[in-house]
Parts: structure tokens; C-alpha cells; sequence
């Protein structure tokens, strides 16, 4: 487990992390979000030393973490960066030994890996000759060749096409339900509803939220109520409790209270016309957020 | 993993990725060019194994060549032309024997000409009035067989050649530490740099700790600097036996082995005060500025070594005792005999503990600068940013 305690960073006037604290369990798949400045990825480089806090701990499985752990973890740092002339399978080969692996098994995971990313054929190729998409990929391959037991990744979802977004979220999963602790942040908060169980929201160097993203959505005071309906007097909506958002003569979308009784809305509903659509839904994550934010 | 295994998987990667590279291919190449045009192009120009070319008498010529035979001195005899002045004028003749008490030796006729061709004459003469006298052949044979004297220079003549040699070897060691430390130091800040614009330098930090990455680029560029210097130096040598241009001096092995410990010493010494000055910086071409202040001691330290082969002086003295220019003069204060033994002691001693001192110095900013980005870090902001590491 992955343990981050009271971190606190200044840059001269500027504080980045102001007590910050969460952890990331074994076998948990969690996003790391955050407004832009937030201080997401100087608490992703305290865990490899980059940064040094000015107080706080940084520990895994209960004890500090040293070099020698930090050969068990896999890093994709914000600002990406390999050895532009070095061949791509050489170079991956290499940060597998320099992460211990030897010569023979970094070659071999060299080779599955580069076949599950699907660049067996472009192995020779340097990486200054990778299309950007292609050089994101040999850029996650790095962190992920030495089967790291904590898998920390920064923004891994930028710029990448939908079919991209999907085949990284299944390698994620992936990592995770075989026992890694996997982290990354991300402001793509539709992906990251659909693809994590847990979030570590953090906002001005301290963490503002944390938890499944079901139980965060739920626990808001705010539901959407959504009706459409045919054949109902115009004015229908206004017999619905709460404010409308969106309103017309066959549909309406309003924000009501958490509590409301919904047979009850139901039923009224149902007296109206003739129901088409009904849906009563917690806020999304990225309104969690922004709500979360705004504060 | 141990620590060792890293710094040599990543002074691996430095050394082969740039073995291969272009540029390496290339600087090497083109320095051996210039180094076998040197060396080979004044074999075009030199004559030392053509033949003196002298013009005698006709009678004179067999019993000459004769007498001429068998010395150091390669000496060709031919018969007397009408011509024969005109060449000695033009110097393509060195001398003319036109009978045989007469000699006239051209401008470029050394004394050692003169000498070996009047004792050649004064035989044909002796030989001549002994016919007179009615001297047999085989007494005559007797009489002129090889005196076989024994040659002795006195001892202080060798002594002054071997310590020419051995000046001359120091000399040489201290400029080719020059020359390594401001090119291969350029290489090694640059290879910082590279790493730190290609922002490869976190993906490598987040495994390794920096000293090691730091070490093990010493390490690696260190070595490849090393096989261009055995390259070109092997073609050197080379060449300069096939071409016979360069007597190589008979260094006393002391000598070769005061320049290899200073040369490590040095090259060390440098290396690492080179690795922290890229770190300090952003962009390759800052590299230059970056490391001004240190190719500046190196040219100072280079000023007082010629300084020292002229003869010692008091700066010479000192700065031996200072690590920065020790490496360039105490070298060349060992070979002209200035240094006392105790003060060779000394001066690998201090040098000794500041490559240490060094090492760590440079480590610790090296640390701190290495991952800062923007424009430039400050020396003493990288300090204090490694002190919190």
C-alpha cells in the first residue's frame, strides 16, 4: 500500500502540497484528480524522490520508501521523456535492467509487451521515428515492463484517440486486478467514472475528496430528475418538485432533492400523460468535482 | 540491485550508444586524418636516408667506395663530371675530390662528412706511400684492420638526453590532459544536458539514485573518450614507425607512470566538476558559458606547466600543491627533477582527497541541478536544493 502523509511543499511564495494524505491499495485501480495547479504532480513525484517534501512521509507497505523500492514501481512522468536516437525495444531492455531485471527476462517481457502494444515490427526503430501516439506508447511500456508492484502515472490518457483511451484503460485494469497498486491522474473525468471504483480528489495541495465514485455521487444532496413525457397539458413540469433545468412540452430535466419520495414524484408524473423517459440520477463525477472545487 | 551494477548498466549505454553515433564516428575519423597527415605527410619532404652524393677522380673512385663502405654515414661515390662544380654549387653534390690530397666540400657538408672522408683519404695516402716503401699487402692489411676504439660519451651527456626525454614525455602527457579534459569535459556536460532536454532525466531519476546516473555517465563518456585517445594515439604511433618521423622518447618508466596516475587524477577531477556544470544548465548551447569559468583554470594551469618546463618558479611551486592545476605541473616538476619527493607526496595526497572532495561536491550539485527546468540554476540554489534531498 501506498502511503502519502502530511506532505507539505512550498515553492518560494507558491505552496503546492498543504497537508496532503491518501493511499493506494494493492489491487486498487484509483484516479487522482485535481484542478490544473492542484498539486497533483508534485505529489506523484514525491513518491520517486523528485521531489523532497518539506514535511510529511512518503511510505509503501508501511516504510519509507528508498531506492531499492523504487525498482518495484513504475513511473509515466507528466513531461515524457526517453533517448530520442536509442532503439525502442534497446532502450526498453534497458530500463528493465536498471529496474533489476535481467538480461535474458527484460529482452523476453521486451517482446511481449512491445506485441501487446503493437509495435513488435517497429522494435528497431528509434524512437525519434515513433509517430507521438506511438512514442506515448513505448513511454507507458517503460513504466509498465517490470510488472511494478505501484504503477504511478501522470496524465497517461493526454492526448490519446478514443480507440487509445480504451485499450490503455483495459491494460490498467488489467495491472490492477493482478495485484498492482495503479495511480494516474487525469482531467478526463468521464474516463476516469468509467474505468475506477475509487478517486482522490485534491484542490489546493490537500485532498477536498476521496472515495468510490459511487458513494461520492450518491452521498450529493443533488439528484436529476428527468421526465419526458406525451400528451400532458403544457405547464406539466410545474406540478414537479424542484427547479427545472431544461423544460418544454414533452421533456423536462430539473435538479430536486436527494430525499424526495420518487414513487411518490412517479406516480404524480404518471397522472400527467403518457410517460416516455424517466430518469433520477446523482450528479456526474465531474459535477462532484467542479462542485468540490467551487467550494 | 547493487550500486555498482547499475553505474555499469548505465555507463554501458553511454559508452555504445555514442560509439555508434555519428559524430563519434566522425570526430574520431576526422582526427586520425589529421593525425596521419602529420605524421606521414614530412616523410614527403625529408631526405635523411638519401645518400650523400660525392664526385672524385676517376682512379679514385673504387678504392674511395671501399674505404666508404660499411659506415653509419651512407655515402655514394661516382666518377668526376665537367659538371661536377655546378652540382656541388647547388648542393645536389656535397663534396668534390678531384685528386687525392685535394677536398672541397659543399655548404650543407657537415663536420662528421669532413671528417670520414679526410680519414678515407689519409688511407689511400698511407696506402699509397707504404706501395712506396715497399710495405707488403698483408702487413698493410694489419696496419689499416679496424682500430676498434671504443667510443665512451661522458655520463652527464646521456643523463641530459634521458631527462630531455623524459621532460619532453611529461610535456607531452600534460598536453594531452589538456586536450582530453576540454573536449571529453564538453561531451560529458553535453551528455547531462541531453538527458535533461529530452526530460528522459526523470523517467532514469524515479529508478536510480543521481549519483549513480552521475557516476556512471563519468564512467561511460570517460571510457569512450579513452578509446578515441587509444585510437588516435595507436595510429600515431603507427604511423610514425612506418614513417620513422618520431623517435619515441626512452622514458624512464617512472615517467610513464607519474603521467598515467595524473592524467586518472586529473581527468577525474574534471569529469565530474564538467557533469555538474551541465546540470546546471537547460540548453546545449549554454554548455559553453556554463563551463567557461573551468576551461579558464585550465588554460591558467596550463600557462604555469610551460612555465614549470622552462624552469621552476615560485607560482610553479604553489599551484602544484593545488588540486586544479597540480595535475598539468607537478608532472612536468617531476620529470625537470624540481620536486622533492616529499612534495610529490604531498600534492598526490591533496589531489587525491579533492577528487573525493570533488566527487561529492559535484554529486550534490549535479543532484539539486539536475532536474531543475527553465533557464539556468544557480549554483547555490542547486546546493541548497540537493541539501533537502
Amino acid at each position: 500500500m501506498l502511503e502519502l502523509r502530511d506532505l507539505n511543499k512550498t515553492y518560494g511564495s507558491v505552496t503546492a502540497l498543504d497537508g496532503c494524505s491518501f493511499e493506494i491499495k494493492r489491487g486498487s485501480l484509483v484516479g487522482f484528480l485535481g484542478p490544473n495547479g492542484a498539486g497533483k504532480t508534485t505529489a506523484m513525484r514525491s513518491v520517486f524522490g523528485l521531489v523532497t517534501p518539506d514535511s510529511g512521509s512518503v511510505s509503501w507497505d508501511g516504510r519509507p520508501i528508498t531506492a531499492s523500492e523504487r525498482l518495484r514501481f513504475g513511473y509515466m512522468p507528466e513531461q515524457r521523456g526517453l533517448y530520442p536516437r536509442m532503439q525502442i525495444a534497446q532502450q526498453l531492455v534497458y530500463f528493465g535492467r536498471l529496474h533489476g531485471l535481467g538480461k535474458a527476462e527484460a529482452s523476453r517481457l521486451t517482446a511481449e509487451l512491445l506485441d501487446e502494444l503493437g509495435l513488435a515490427d517497429r522494435a528497431k526503430d528509434r524512437l525519434e521515428e515513433l509517430s507521438h501516439g506511438n512514442q506515448q506508447r513505448v513511454q507507458l511500456a517503460t513504466a509498465l515492463l517490470h510488472n511494478p508492484e505501484l504503477l504511478v502515472l501522470d496524465e497517461p490518457f493526454g492526448g490519446l484517440d478514443p480507440i487509445g483511451v480504451a485499450s490503455l484503460s483495459g491494460l490498467l485494469q488489467a495491472r490492477a486486478a493482478s495485484g498492482a497498486a495503479v495511480v494516474f491522474s487525469s482531467h478526463q473525468l468521464d474516463v476516469v467514472e468509467g474505468l475506477c471504483e475509487e478517486v482522490v480528489v485534491i484542490n489546493r495541495g490537500a485532498v477536498a475528496l476521496e472515495g468510490n465514485v459511487r458513494d461520492l455521487r450518491s452521498s450529493s444532496q443533488k439528484r436529476y430528475l428527468e421526465v419526458g413525457m406525451r400528451g400532458a397539458e403544457s405547464g406539466w413540469h410545474t406540478s414537479l418538485p424542484g427547479s427545472p433545468l431544461v423544460a418544454s412540452d414533452h421533456h423536462v430535466r430539473s435538479v430536486v432533492d436527494a430525499d424526495v419520495d420518487l414513487p411518490t414524484v412517479l406516480a404524480a408524473v404518471n397522472e400527467l400523460g403518457t410517460i416516455t423517459d424517466f430518469s433520477f440520477e446523482p450528479p456526474t463525477l465531474s459535477e462532484v468535482f467542479r462542485e468540490v472545487v467551487n467550494r | 540491485m547493487k550500486s555498482r551494477t547499475t553505474v555499469a548498466l548505465i555507463a554501458r549505454r553511454d559508452f555504445f550508444e555514442r560509439l555508434r553515433s555519428k559524430a563519434f564516428v566522425f570526430s574520431t575519423a576526422f582526427t586520425v586524418v589529421i593525425v596521419l597527415s602529420v605524421v606521414i605527410i614530412p616523410t614527403f619532404f625529408d631526405d635523411g636516408d638519401e645518400p650523400i652524393r660525392i664526385a672524385a677522380e676517376a682512379e679514385l673512385v673504387a678504392p674511395l667506395r671501399q674505404a666508404l663502405d660499411g659506415l653509419e654515414l651512407l655515402i655514394e661515390v661516382e666518377g668526376l663530371e665537367p659538371d661536377s662544380t655546378e652540382l656541388l654549387d647547388e648542393g645536389e653534390l656535397e663534396a668534390i675530390v678531384p685528386s687525392i690530397r685535394t677536398l672541397s666540400l659543399g655548404d650543407g657538408a657537415g663536420a662528421q662528412l669532413e671528417s670520414v672522408l679526410v680519414t678515407a683519404l689519409s688511407q689511400l695516402v698511407f696506402a699509397e706511400r707504404s706501395a712506396e716503401l715497399g710495405i707488403q699487402g698483408d702487413v698493410l692489411a694489419e696496419l689499416f684492420a679496424d682500430p676498434e676504439i671504443v667510443v665512451e660519451y661522458e655520463s652527464s651527456q646521456a643523463d641530459e638526453d634521458k631527462d630531455a626525454a623524459n621532460r619532453g614525455f611529461a610535456f607531452m602527457g600534460t598536453v594531452l590532459l589538456f586536450i582530453s579534459i576540454i573536449t571529453y569535459g564538453q561531451w560529458i556536460a553535453l551528455g547531462v544536458i541531453e538527458e535533461k532536454t529530452s526530460r528522459v532525466v526523470e523517467v532514469v531519476l524515479g529508478t536510480v539514485p543521481a549519483r549513480q546516473l552521475m557516476a556512471g555517465k563519468i564512467l561511460g563518456i570517460g571510457a569512450l573518450a579513452f578509446a578515441q585517445l587509444l585510437i588516435v594515439g595507436a595510429t600515431a604511433l603507427i604511423a610514425a614507425s612506418v614513417g620513422d618521423t618520431l623517435t619515441i622518447p626512452d622514458a624512464a618508466g617512472t615517467a610513464i607512470v607519474a603521467v598515467v596516475v595524473w592524467f586518472v587524477l586529473g581527468f577525474t577531477f574534471y569529469a565530474t566538476a564538467y557533469a555538474a556544470t551541465g546540470a546546471l544548465v537547460s540548453r546545449q548551447e549554454d554548455a559553453q558559458n556554463a563551463a567557461f569559468p573551468l576551461t579558464m583554470v585550465l588554460v591558467v594551469s596550463y600557462a604555469i606547466a610551460t612555465s614549470a618546463l622552462a624552469g621552476d618558479n615560485v607560482v610553479a611551486r604553489i599551484a602544484s600543491f593545488l588540486p586544479p592545476f597540480a595535475p598539468t605541473i607537478m608532472p612536468i616538476r617531476m620529470a625537470t627533477g624540481d620536486a622533492a619527493l616529499w612534495e610529490i607526496a604531498a600534492s598526490v595526497t591533496i589531489m587525491f582527497a579533492s577528487v573525493v572532495g570533488m566527487t561529492r561536491l559535484a554529486a550534490r550539485i549535479y543532484t539539486g541541478g539536475i532536474l531543475g527546468v527553465g533557464q539556468r540554476t544557480r549554483m547555490r540554489d542547486a546546493w541548497r536544493m540537493a541539501r533537502s534531498q
